[in-house]
Parts: structure tokens; sequence; C-alpha cells
């Protein structure tokens, strides 16, 4: 079993494709979501390889045999290696928490939703990480409650096409909330600070359906083609559709970590292993997903270590 | 035990089996209209739809003026008469739009729900055909 645990918030600062495969829907190279509620989910498989990806790239890292046994100890090795053991670190599939919606007043603003929130708070109290403040009841579809007025024309707030009637007894509950996640989840740092500002003023709370739906239906959808290198206009037969994740989603997931199973006897301990890694990671731009080449995936992690349970 | 009915054309049993057979009626006619051009038009109409609207996309098939949009454009609509309980039939673009611009925002969210998964067989067939 697992030791030590850590909450891994995901901040993403471009668009993110952690994609699904091919598939026959209405695009032809989805992300991947969850089954039930339709929301974007990055798979805690995508998330292990780009974190091993990462100890390549640390500062002192050398590419040798010394290093890829240390990864071999704490992520498991090759399926091909001559004596298996299992990994000493386990990344769970990333939620969604909240999502960018356009909005009339103040550009963007973060939706989530009753669902959305108390799913992160489950996921906090079972990493044993205190301190998220309780989270606001479901709203009826067509409602929202706002942390802040100035995103309302009188009591309406209007994403995208739709109006949205302001339901204000929760607006305590949900600016509290607002204010933890800004303070604890999102990139720390003077070049995030105006996202974490607004944040804590922006963040609104939609129904739960209404909410799956701009999770679904208002993620970065974009053609592509292949130019013809004689004429320098499109080829036919080239043309795709493929989806990412907008920039300035925040997701959770989940780290642990248990003793090494290498079978050595000076084998790490959980408390060592999950240090390592998040000395690795946190407070660094991660690489996640596909698409890496044209700059897709790019995730700010930060990591809230919670109590043994 | 009831003996199995006749192999009459029975109504279709799902809701998503009946999009697929009036989808199928739609791609064949675009195709029929205008081949290729209706085939990438409706690979494209769910990303035009997500990325502005169904209000928007319908209003910019219907300026384009040529076959292939107004075949999309007319599938679409008769497809949204249909799951609002009407005929078969296109009500045209005027109406249409007039209809629309009364929807509460939760009709408005249900018929882009519907217009993309209609899209979704359209898409398929259109490119199989």
């Amino acid at each position: 079993m697992f030791q030590a645990h850590a909450a891994l918030f995901l901040y993403a600062t471009s668009p993110v494709h952690m994609g699904s495969g091919q598939a026959f829907g209405l695009i032809d190279n989805p992300i991947a979501r969850e089954r039930h509620c339709e929301h974007p989910v990055f798979p805690g498989s995508g998330l292990k390889g780009a974190i091993r990806h990462r100890f390549h790239s640390l500062p002192g890292w050398t590419e040798d045999e010394k290093g890829e046994k240390l990864l071999d100890r704490l992520f498991g090795p090759e399926s091909r290696a001559a004596t298996l053991h299992a990994g000493a670190i386990s990344l769970g599939d990333a939620q969604l928490v909240a999502f960018p919606v356009r909005s009339v007043k103040q550009g963007y603003v973060y939706a989530t939703s009753a669902h959305a929130l108390a799913r992160a708070a489950r996921l906090l109290a079972q990493l044993g990480v205190a301190g998220m403040p309780a989270t606001p009841t479901a709203l009826a579809p067509g409602q929202t409650c706002v942390a802040n007025p100035e995103l309302l024309n009188t009591d309406k707030l209007h994403l995208e096409a739709f109006e949205y009637r302001n339901d204000a007894p929760q607006t305590e509950k949900l600016e509290k909330v607002a204010r933890w996640l800004a303070d604890k989840a999102l990139p720390t740092g003077d070049a995030h600070a105006y996202f974490r500002d607004k944040f804590a003023r922006h963040l609104v709370l939609l129904a739960d359906e209404d909410f799956n739906w701009f999770s679904k239906n208002a993620t970065v959808v974009e053609p592509h083609v292949r130019i013809n290198n004689n004429t320098g206009a499109a080829d036919s037969g080239g043309l795709f559709y493929t989806e990412n994740l907008p920039p300035e989603t925040l997701m959770l997931g989940s780290l642990m970590a248990s003793r090494e199973r290498s079978g050595k006897d000076n084998g790490l301990d959980a408390q060592t292993v999950l240090a390592q890694v998040i000395g690795a990671i946190n407070g660094q731009l991660l690489q996640v997903g596909g698409d890496a080449t044209t700059g897709r995936g790019l995730v700010a992690a930060r990591l809230i270590n919670g109590v043994s349970l | 035990m009831s003996t199995p009915a006749k192999s009459t054309k029975s109504a279709p049993v799902t809701l998503e089996q009946k999009r697929a057979q009036y989808a199928w009626q739609y791609a064949e006619s675009g195709i029929g209209v205008s081949g290729d051009k209706y085939r990438n038009l409706a690979k494209a109409a769910p990303a035009l739809i997500m990325n502005n609207g169904l209000m928007q996309t319908l209003a910019f098939l219907n300026s384009k003026n040529e076959r292939h949009h107004q075949a999309l454009a007319e599938h679409i609509r008769r497809w949204l008469s249909v799951r609002g309980g009407g005929p078969d039939r296109d009500v045209g673009f005027e109406a249409g739009m007039k209809a629309m611009l009364d929807f509460a925002p939760d009709q408005y969210r249900q018929a882009t729900d519907e217009a993309l998964l209609i899209l979704r067989w359209i898409r398929q067939f259109a490119a199989a055909l």
C-alpha cells in the first residue's frame, strides 16, 4: 500500500491535448474524458510518463545507467527488464476542478460546479490534505453563484451565448473556496499573480449539467491541413479536427508513494520517494500529452503534502 | 411467449437509431447534390458550431449561398424540427432563426446538442458514401 500522499494541482498555461485516440464522433482527435460526466481527464499513465521524463531535464542530471536505475527504482523498470518489480510512485488520473469560459464581463471566468468541487474535496480528504473550505451545494440549471458582482449585468451572468440568474445565498462559501484554491492550487510566483487574483474573484458556480456542457462544448477545436510543398496551398485529403483542453484550466490529481519495491536492502522509504518526486516537479512546468512540438501540453505543477493516513 | 412480429419495417428502437436513419437520408441527398464539398462541410460543421455557436453557424451557412452550404443547413433544421415534434421538413432560414431567438437558454443548449448529435452521424455517413 501507499504510505505517503500528496495532492497534485495542474494548471494549464497552453492548450493541452491528452488524446483518446481516433474517435468516430464530432472531432477526429478528441481529448480523454471521463465516461460518466464527460469531464476532461488527464490519465495517470500519461502523467507518470511525463514526470519520469521531467527527471531527464533536472539540473545536474546525467544520462547514464545510474540515473536510469534511480528512475527504475522510483517508477518501475521497463516491461522487458531482467528483474521485474513495481514502481514506488503512483499517479492518479487528474480530474477537472475549474474550466475557463468566455464571459461578457471581465473577459472570461473560471467555471466550476458543486460536483467538481465535491470531488476535489473528496480527493483531498483521501490524500490527507486538510483545509479546503466547505463546498457549496448544487444549483438548479440556469442558476449561478458568483464570488464577485462585477461579473453581473444587474443579476445576470452572461457566458458565451447563455444567461444565468445569480443566486446569492452561497456567495460567501464560494468566495472562501475560490480564495483557498487561488492560494493553494494555482502556481506561485509573480508571473502567476494576475491569475491567482482573477481566480479568487472570478470563480463562478454553475449547475452540474451546465458546467458539464461547457466542459464538453467549449474546448479548443482546431482544423489541421497538410500544406503541399509545391503549391504552398492546402493539399486535399489532409483535413482533420483536433481538440484541446483550453489554457487556464485547473486539474487535480494524486501522487502516492510506497517504499521501494526493488528488493534491495537499502531501499528508499515512502517519504523519501515522495520527496524525490516532489522536488523534481513542484513549481515546475511539465509537458503532458501530445503535440509537444507545437507548444501543447504545458502545465504548471503544484503539490500539497498530505499527512500520512 | 408471443410470436415475433412479422419482419415489416418496424419503428427504430432507440433515438440514436432514429438519428442514424435520418442522417443516412440527409447524407445521401447531400452527397448527391455536391459530393466532396458536402463531405468536407459536414466534417467541419461540428467545429464551427462548437467554436461559434449554432445560430452563427446557420447564419454563416445561409450567407454562403452555395448548394452544399444550403443542403447542410437544411438538414440541420429538418432534424431540429423532427426533434422538436414537428414535421421532417425545412422550416427555412428565417423561421428557424426567429424560433431560436425566442428559445430559453436550456432549449438553445438542447438544440445545439441535437445539431451536434445528428452531425456526428452525417459526418460519418458522408465520409463512407
